[in-house]
């Protein structure tokens, strides 16, 4: 599970990267950075993965602490979304959705692996 | 034009959607996802590029029975270079923008939406944060100390330490427990 998950979330940061170099040669430079904070949320939740099953041998709880992360870190996002938009910050606004579509995806594809292995 | 909205506007067309956008709304006004569907992109994706070009001027939005449509700001696509790039400013206007332009990068970087991030480590930056938060303070106005902590909290927790560098600063005054702005 943990290999699958990681394998995942590293095809979705190379496909996101080389999105991302492919619209800023296109001269999409705006597109480009909103790839590669789509690249920086894949990799901070691999990260996540793997420092959490460093910590936490027992794979039910480090699961559990991995889904903890998946509600509170696009949490934060979404308090940081609506304030942006509460003050018509369009750019920002637009960012951290970003940020909590990837998120949805991550959580998406961990249930589907989770449904798999059960 | 000022040389700062130059900037903007020539850094909001150096992007291949934002001209294809342009170049779609030049054959007849659109609504975000007929935009969508002629680029190939999302209509929340268009919606940010809009939201730049309305933003330097490029193009206005007006609302029909069902859609808000977009239109080319014709007046200003149709300026001439060397209108745009023109500047009568001298050397001192010029230092005057590069130092206003440093200034507003300073709040914009320990500011969010009127809350102060951090106060800056450096003495330069700190000051420019006290000089916008004492804007909060109408000038000659007699406050207490309560008042001024009201004030001051509003935008940071330690309003102590906010209202001791305003008076180091000397952009508050104090005496027997009044304080107002110079």
């Amino acid at each position: 599970m943990k290999e699958k998950l990681t394998a995942w979330l590293t095809d979705r940061v190379a496909a996101c990267e080389a999105r991302s170099t492919s619209l800023a040669a296109d001269g999409r430079s705006d597109e480009a950075k909103f790839e590669r904070i789509r690249v920086n949320v894949y990799d901070l939740f691999r990260t996540a993965v793997q420092a959490i099953h460093r910590a936490q041998p027992n794979e039910a709880a480090a699961w559990q602490m991995f889904e903890q992360r998946l509600e509170d870190i696009p949490a934060a996002w979404q308090r940081s979304r609506d304030l942006a938009q509460q003050h018509g910050d369009a750019e920002k606004a637009y960012i951290e959705r970003v940020k909590l579509e990837v998120a949805e995806d991550i959580r998406r594809s961990y249930e589907a692996l989770r449904g798999e292995q059960a | 034009m000022k040389e700062l909205e130059a900037v903007a506007l020539f850094k909001c067309l150096a992007d291949k959607s934002r001209l294809q956008i342009l170049q779609s709304l030049a054959l007849e006004d659109m609504y975000v996802e007929r935009l969508a569907e002629r680029l190939g992109v999302t209509p929340p994706t268009v919606s940010f590029h809009l939201k730049k070009l309305a933003e330097a001027g490029l193009v206005r939005s007006y609302r029909t029975q069902y859609y808000a449509m977009y239109t080319l700001c014709r007046e200003m696509l149709e300026a001439r270079m060397i209108d745009l790039i023109r500047q009568d400013a001298g050397e001192e206007d010029m230092q005057a923008k590069r130092d206003e332009a440093y200034r507003q990068k300073v709040i914009a970087a320990f500011f969010e939406y009127g809350k102060l991030k951090s106060i800056p480590a450096q003495k330069k930056k700190e000051r420019i944060v006290l000089e916008e938060l004492v804007k909060g303070f109408e000038p000659g106005r007699k406050y207490t100390e309560r008042e001024v902590n009201i004030i001051l909290a509003d935008a940071y927790d330690d309003f102590c330490t906010l209202r001791r560098d305003m008076i180091g600063e000397g952009l508050l005054c104090r005496e027997s427990g009044v304080y107002w702005r110079p």
